[in-house]
């Protein structure tokens, strides 16, 4: 659903059209017929933007069946591998009480300091906890923060602990997750279905009886989506709908299961990862934020760190990182440099940026690969960027955004003026693909270097060289700086050059393997000591680590895992662990613990 | 021979990769022989160096054949598990992103108000943009803000980048501004 795989990722494509010849089933719910469409064993029309209401109806088909309700794997797998039979509390008003929204939501209110906001729709999700028993005794979390207690921080981690959560496993309490998914999605019926989605009622039940036959303890489907369901302002929800239905068919953490997100572009996941995005820092934590009780480095670890799960280990992963910037700076009586840490004001994403920048608010810009002048309404980007101080673009190509201010239509139409656009502009040529060296992270997780095979032509430099170049002249520039404003950048580490003798791959080029060494970690000590995954990080500043979900990628000074070009021997099934390195520690298949049974064996026996 | 368009979509998504050359070969042409000889002939006495494809996100492995260091050829690595040696149209031509007469290879800046470019020397150019930054980081710069909370950063610059470019280009990109105080930084990813 969302993709048309067979253009779009033609070479993955292969691997369905081989299962096909095995006896998998293709369904394609897409708009369009497609060439997806054309080798599928069904396709089903949908209306754009209607999958919410096709899944729904999926959900409510599933838990209704014959067969979910008599195969016994269906409820094992829901009562101990999901929150199925968790109970929620007695607050929580589901949407049919409150006319169309759940319980909590909040008025928005505008801040003042950045009211670009407006899109931050929200809840207050505290009526949708689970009903829980009493709480472990043992210090307040508000006690240890004002006590500055830690490291380690192992009693603020278990300050938060809250008491067991109260389950069902009969999955028959009205408050049970399931029960209320179940009334939840009761009005999802075929005849809503073909109504709202224009998908005819036969086809949507052939969908749903083909998942059933083709999902339980022999079996699994998957589901791959790609930017027809994320371009969507609710794609989150289509997938986590999505993700709903999946584990209710048992098809979550298994091989041939789950529901695979089709990215876009080579390294999409890579920059998600090692996050250039404004609401998250390294491995998924959220960026310390003037919204949020982030005020202090105990307040942010209390705010953020999830005590049930493996995120109870978030200080660990919060104080690696902070050494991975501050270094030598960073020490336990300077809260490792949170301080210096930048605060979010609220939405500083694409859209929330170009809009300020329209406002004027927004003076200077660094477009590196990326051409917004053609992308999200045009027009109103470029007029955005008409109001800059300055603007660099770095690319292969003159692009649009380098080109707007001569090229544009308003300017070629004779709209604007070329002597009215006040904006200084510098155009920086890059290399291509064989040109460097690097890593790119695939939509499976996976990391796979690349290295250089030739010279780049003229002024082409790296993307990296023009960072780190930019980094020199910008500590040379603050060097000496008594100002607070400036410590935390003359305290940033920045140690990219290569040691002495070895000649970089161009001049001033940075060491794409030491880059990589401070996002996979060291003890910090000796740089030397790469950490072999996250389990040896700590969080008392004795590891340097950027990114958790990374580390164990580069185990040794020897050892780039990224490199790795070993395919498992023919006829083997294998899941090719010795090619390239996938997060999390090497993980093919996360959540895999669900592709066995409680006592350890496979469901379906080899 | 007649073909419809449906019949043209489903002969040419199971001929391979979804190309002309596909359909083709759906269509009972074959073109395996010439192409063998072309590609032997190619990479003689050619160095490989092992890479990836930076189009889409399935991660395609590659071989580049370079002689003297010139680029003479690129094709899928038959040793991956994702690709098994093929290629898509795109990837096919990842040659022609290297050796193309309309690659841009000079540093262009264009004043305030003016109407072209002029080419400037690359160290120049990194000065007068490091000289910039600092110009709008310190002009704008916010330590607290008026309700006291402690922020030390700046709305006032943007970082955006696209996503075929590396992760150490992503972490150099990410430390860099949030180094400085900068947190508009965004991708291809949000959109």
């Amino acid at each position: 659903m969302g993709s048309n795989m067979a253009e779009c990722h033609p070479v993955a494509f292969r691997w369905p059209m081989k299962a096909k010849l095995n006896g998998a089933k293709l369904i394609h719910v897409d708009p369009r017929f497609t060439r997806t469409s054309a080798v599928a064993d069904l396709h089903v029309p949908i209306r754009a933007g209607s999958d919410i209401a096709f899944l729904g109806g999926l959900i409510n088909y599933v838990v209704n069946s014959k067969r979910w309700n008599s195969d016994p794997f269906f409820k094992e797998f829901a009562v101990n591998y999901t929150n199925a039979a968790t109970i929620i509390g007695d607050d929580f008003k589901d949407t049919e009480d409150l006319d169309g929204v759940f319980s909590g939501i909040v008025k928005f209110t505008e801040p003042a300091f950045w009211p670009y906001n407006g899109l931050e729709g929200r809840y207050d999700n505290a009526s949708w906890a689970y009903k829980r028993g009493p709480k472990p005794l043992g210090p307040a979390t508000k006690d240890l923060i004002a006590k500055r207690a830690g490291p380690p921080f192992d009693d603020l981690v278990r300050s938060l602990k809250p008491g067991p959560a109260e389950k069902d496993p009969t999955l028959q309490n009205p408050h049970c997750v399931f029960q209320i998914l179940k009334r939840h999605f009761s009005r999802y019926t075929p005849e809503m279905v073909e109504q709202v989605c224009g998908s005819p009622k036969e086809k949507f039940i052939r969908v749903a009886e083909m998942l059933l036959e083709n999902s339980g303890r022999d079996r699994t489907s998957a589901f791959a989506y790609a930017v027809a369901w994320t371009q969507h302002t609710y794609g989150v929800q289509m997938i986590s709908c999505c993700a709903l239905l999946q584990l209710l068919l048992g098809n979550i953490g298994r091989p041939g299961a789950g529901v695979m997100a089709l990215r876009g572009h080579a390294a999409i996941q890579g920059s998600t990862d090692v996050p250039t995005l404004y609401h998250s820092i390294h491995g998924y934590m959220n960026a310390p934020s003037a919204l949020r009780p982030h005020e202090t480095l105990r307040d942010y670890m209390a705010a953020e760190t999830s005590p049930t799960s493996y995120y109870g280990n978030t200080p660990k992963f919060l104080v690696s990182y902070l050494k991975s910037m501050y270094g030598a700076a960073a020490t336990a009586e300077n809260d490792f440099g949170y301080d210096w840490h930048p605060k979010i004001l609220g939405d500083h994403s694409h859209i929330a940026t170009f809009a300020a920048m329209a406002d004027g608010k927004v003076k200077g810009m660094c477009c590196v690969g990326q051409n917004p002048a053609t992308s999200l309404n045009g027009g109103a980007t470029r007029l955005a960027m008409r109001q800059l101080d300055w603007l660099v673009v770095k690319d292969n190509w003159l692009t649009e955004t380098a080109t707007h201010w001569y090229l544009g239509p308003e300017v070629k139409n004779g709209e604007v003026k070329i002597a009215d656009i006040k904006t200084e502009i510098f155009f920086f040529p890059s290399t291509q693909i064989a040109e460097y060296d690097g890593s790119f992270t695939n939509t499976q997780r996976m990391l796979q270097w690349h290295s250089k095979a030739a010279d780049a032509p003229g002024d082409c430099r790296t993307d990296t060289w023009f960072y780190h170049n930019l980094a020199k002249r910008m500590k040379k520039l603050y060097a000496g700086s008594k100002l607070s404003r400036d410590q935390g950048w003359n305290n940033l580490t920045w140690e990219f050059d290569f040691d002495p003798g070895v000649k970089p791959i161009y001049p001033g080029e940075p060491d794409a393997l030491k880059i990589l060494r401070e996002i996979n970690g060291y003890q910090t000590t000796d740089a030397k000591q790469h950490l072999k995954g996250f389990g040896e990080l700590k969080d008392d500043g004795s590891t340097t680590c950027a990114s958790w979900i990374y580390c164990g990628c580069y185990p040794a000074p020897d050892q780039n895992m990224t490199a790795r070009r070993e395919p498992d021997p023919p006829g083997v099934p294998g899941a090719h662990l010795k090619w390239g390195w996938a997060w999390p520690a090497n993980r093919r298949v996360m959540y895999n613990r669900a592709s066995a049974d409680l006592k350890g064996n496979p469901w379906r026996p080899s | 021979m007649q073909v419809s368009r449906r019949d043209f979509l489903r002969l040419t998504a199971s001929g391979g990769a979804g190309t002309a050359i596909g359909g083709l070969v759906g269509l009972g042409v074959t073109l395996a022989p010439a192409t063998a000889r072309a590609q032997e002939l190619r990479i003689k006495d050619a160095k490989t160096t092992p890479s990836i494809c930076p189009f889409c996100s399935v991660g395609c492995a590659t071989l580049i054949h370079t002689v003297n260091g010139k680029i003479v050829n690129i094709e899928g690595d038959p040793r991956s598990p994702h690709n098994e040696g093929t290629l898509c149209p795109k990837g096919a031509a990842i040659y022609q992103l290297h050796m193309n007469p309309n690659r841009a290879t000079k540093v262009l800046h264009r004043k305030p108000g003016a109407g072209d470019w002029e080419v400037v020397e690359l160290e120049w150019a990194m000065d007068r943009v490091a000289e910039l930054i600092k110009k709008t980081r310190d002009e704008t710069f916010i330590e607290k803000l008026p309700n006291g909370k402690l922020v030390n950063m700046t709305p006032a610059m943007f970082a955006l980048g696209g996503a075929t470019l590396d992760n150490e280009f992503n972490h150099t990109c990410q430390k860099f501004w949030r180094g400085l105080g900068v947190v508009a930084i965004e991708n291809q990813a949000r959109i």
